[in-house]
C-alpha cells in the first residue's frame, strides 16, 4: 500500500477560508459536509464538483460541532453557544429556530427526532415540524444528576429505539426512545474509576453498541434495550486521551489526541461472530486529529488540528492487515506504536443506577 | 455539606496586581444549580488558578501572562505535565477552566469553573450570562504556549482536552 493510496483525499484549508471544525458526509446527495469555525457550513458535491457555503448558519459564529439531517427539509446544527433548527421548506424569514444552549452535538434518530447532549444540562429533543414556533423539549431539573457528552441513536428491524449516552463518571446509560413523551429512564452503568467519554453505533438495524472511555476502555454492548453487563477491555498503550470511537460491522477505530487506532475485524469477533479472528494488533496512523466521522462504512474523515481533512479509505485498512500483505510497507503506520498496544480483558465490579427524567419545554 | 460557609477572603494577594480573592460558599456547594468547584480542590490551588489568570511577571524579559477577555474577565486554568488530560479538571462537571468575572478597582474577586458549552439556558441563575469563554480567550492560551492549535480547536468546539 502506498502513502498516497491510504490518504486517499486530504483537503487543506475550507473554500470559505475558516479553519474545518466538523466534517461529515453530505446528507442531501453523495459529497461531503463541513462545519468551520466562524459557523457557516460547507457542502460539497461528488457530481458537479460544487463547494455551495451556508455562511452563519451559528447566530453566534461559534464553531460547528455537529450536524445531522431529517428528510430533505429539516437540518439542525450545533456549536457550543446553540443548536440551531432550519426547515428549507419554510419561507427565509420563520425557517429557523434556535435553542440558546450550548450543545457537544446533535443526531438524528431514524424516527425523525433531533437529539442533542447538552452536558450538564441534559438533553434536547426537538420533532422537526413545518409549524412555527419549533417545539423543544428539554431534560427538566437534570443538574447534578448525569452529564450527557454524546449520545447515540440504536434502532432494530423492528423500529424499536434506543438512545445510548456517554454520561462520563456514571458511565454510560441507555434508554428507551419513544419521541418526545413527558419523559425517559435512563439505566447507567459504570465502574470505579471509568470515564466514559464517547459511545457509537455498530450496525443498521440493530442495538448493538461501544463505549469508550478517556483511558481507552472499551465497554461492549452487544444489546442497549437488555441490562447485561457489558464486556469490558482496555486498549493498553493507547497514546493520549481518546477523543472518539467508531465502528463498523467490522472494525473498531479509536482516536487518540496521538494517533488513529485501527483494529480489523475486532467488532465482528467480539459482538457478532466468535470465530472471526480479529488482528491482534491494531493499525496505528500517527495523527494530530481533533475528531472523525465515518462515511458509508466506507471512509473515514479524520479533521485535522491544523486547517485540513483527511480521508481514509477503509478497505486500504482492510488490504494492509490480511495476512498476505507485507505488514506496514508504507511509511506512516507506525509498527512502534501498533507494538505497544495491546487488548486486555477486564473484569470490572459493575455499578448501576436508574435515572428517571422529566421533559420540558425549553425556552427559546 | 459545602466546604466553605462564608464568604472567606485569601490572605494572599496575586503576585501581578495584589488582587483579593474571596472563596464563596455559592461555588462552593451551597447551590447544587451554580457552577462548583471539586471538593477535592484545595483552596490554595483555587487561588494560584485565579493567581495566574492574573498574569505573572516573567524579567527578563517582562512578559505578562494575563489571560483575559476584552470585558476584563480573567481565565484560569491548570497545564497539567504529566498524566491523561491537559488540562486538570477544576469543577464538578468536567470543566477545566474558571472565570474570574471583572471587578471594578479595589474590589474583591472571585471565580467559579466554566463549562465548555454554554449553559445559560438550562440554569436559569445564569439567564442573560455567555458563560462560556470568548474565542479570543482560546487565542491567547495557544499563544502563551499552553495549547497547540489541535487542542485550541478542540476548546472552541466545546470539547475537553
Amino acid at each position: 500500500m502506498s502513502r498516497t493510496r491510504l490518504i486517499a483525499k486530504t483537503i487543506d484549508g475550507s473554500p470559505a477560508g475558516a479553519d474545518i471544525t466538523w466534517a461529515g458526509s453530505n446528507p442531501f446527495e453523495q459529497g461531503l459536509s463541513f462545519g468551520l469555525e466562524n459557523g457557516s457550513i460547507v457542502f460539497t458535491s461528488d457530481k458537479t464538483g460544487l463547494w455551495t457555503s451556508y455562511p452563519q448558519m451559528s447566530p453566534s459564529g461559534e464553531a460547528i460541532n455537529g450536524l445531522a439531517v431529517i428528510g430533505t427539509h429539516s437540518l439542525a446544527v450545533s456549536t457550543r453557544a446553540e443548536v440551531s433548527f432550519i426547515q428549507l421548506d419554510l419561507p427565509k424569514d420563520c425557517r429557523r429556530a434556535i435553542f440558546r444552549g450550548g450543545a457537544h452535538g446533535v443526531i438524528a434518530t431514524k424516527s425523525g427526532y433531533f437529539v442533542s447532549p447538552l452536558g450538564p444540562a441534559g438533553l434536547l429533543v426537538v420533532k422537526p415540524t413545518s409549524g412555527d414556533p419549533q417545539p423543544m423539549n428539554v431534560t427538566d431539573k437534570n443538574e447534578g444528576q448525569l452529564y450527557f457528552s454524546r449520545v447515540a441513536a440504536l434502532s432494530d428491524n423492528k423500529g424499536k429505539e434506543i438512545l445510548i449516552f456517554a454520561n462520563r463518571r456514571n458511565g454510560f446509560g441507555t434508554s428507551p426512545f419513544n419521541g418526545d413523551e413527558g419523559g425517559r429512564h435512563v439505566h447507567t452503568m459504570r465502574f470505579e474509576g471509568i470515564d466514559v467519554i464517547d459511545v457509537c453505533a455498530v450496525a443498521p438495524n440493530s442495538h448493538a453498541a461501544i463505549a469508550i472511555s478517556m483511558r481507552a476502555e472499551v465497554l461492549w454492548i452487544r444489546d442497549a434495550s437488555r441490562h447485561d453487563d457489558p464486556l469490558a477491555m482496555r486498549l493498553s498503550g493507547v497514546d493520549g486521551p481518546v477523543y472518539r470511537v467508531l465502528a463498523t460491522p467490522r472494525h473498531l477505530f479509536v482516536l487518540s489526541s496521538k494517533a488513529l487506532y485501527v483494529w480489523t475485524d475486532l467488532v465482528e469477533h467480539v459482538l457478532f461472530n466468535d470465530k472471526a479472528v480479529p488482528s491482534p494488533s491494531p493499525l496505528v496512523l500517527p495523527v494530530k486529529a481533533v475528531g472523525m466521522s465515518l462515511i458509508r462504512d466506507e471512509y473515514l474523515l479524520l479533521v485535522m488540528g491544523a486547517n485540513a481533512v483527511m480521508s481514509l479509505a477503509i478497505s486500504d485498512f482492510e488490504r494492509e492487515s490480511a495476512a498476505d500483505t507485507e505488514p506496514y510497507s508504507f511509511a506512516i503506520l507506525s509498527p512502534e506504536m501498533s507494538q505497544q498496544t495491546k487488548l486486555e480483558n477486564l473484569s470490572p465490579r459493575w455499578q448501576f443506577s436508574d435515572v428517571e427524567q422529566r421533559l420540558m419545554a425549553a425556552a427559546k | 455539606m459545602p466546604s466553605v460557609q462564608t464568604d472567606t477572603e485569601h490572605a494572599v494577594q496575586t503576585r501581578r496586581r495584589g488582587l483579593t480573592y474571596v472563596f464563596t460558599p455559592k461555588h462552593h456547594g451551597v447551590d447544587q444549580n451554580a457552577s462548583r468547584w471539586l471538593t477535592g480542590l484545595p483552596l490554595d490551588e483555587e487561588f494560584a488558578v485565579f493567581d495566574r489568570a492574573d498574569g505573572i511577571l516573567v524579567a527578563p524579559p517582562t512578559d505578562n501572562r494575563q489571560v483575559a477577555d476584552a470585558a476584563g474577565n480573567l481565565y484560569g486554568y491548570e497545564v497539567l505535565n504529566s498524566g491523561l488530560q491537559h488540562l486538570r479538571e477544576l469543577g464538578t462537571w468536567h470543566q477545566q477552566m474558571a472565570e474570574f468575572p471583572a471587578q471594578k478597582p479595589g474590589a474583591v474577586w472571585h471565580g467559579y469553573p466554566i463549562w465548555p458549552i454554554d449553559q445559560a439556558i438550562a440554569l436559569k441563575n445564569y439567564m442573560g450570562q455567555k458563560c462560556r469563554p470568548s474565542v479570543e480567550v482560546f487565542d491567547r492560551m495557544m499563544l502563551l504556549g499552553d495549547l497547540d492549535e489541535g487542542q485550541r480547536k478542540r476548546l472552541k468546539s466545546g470539547d475537553w482536552i
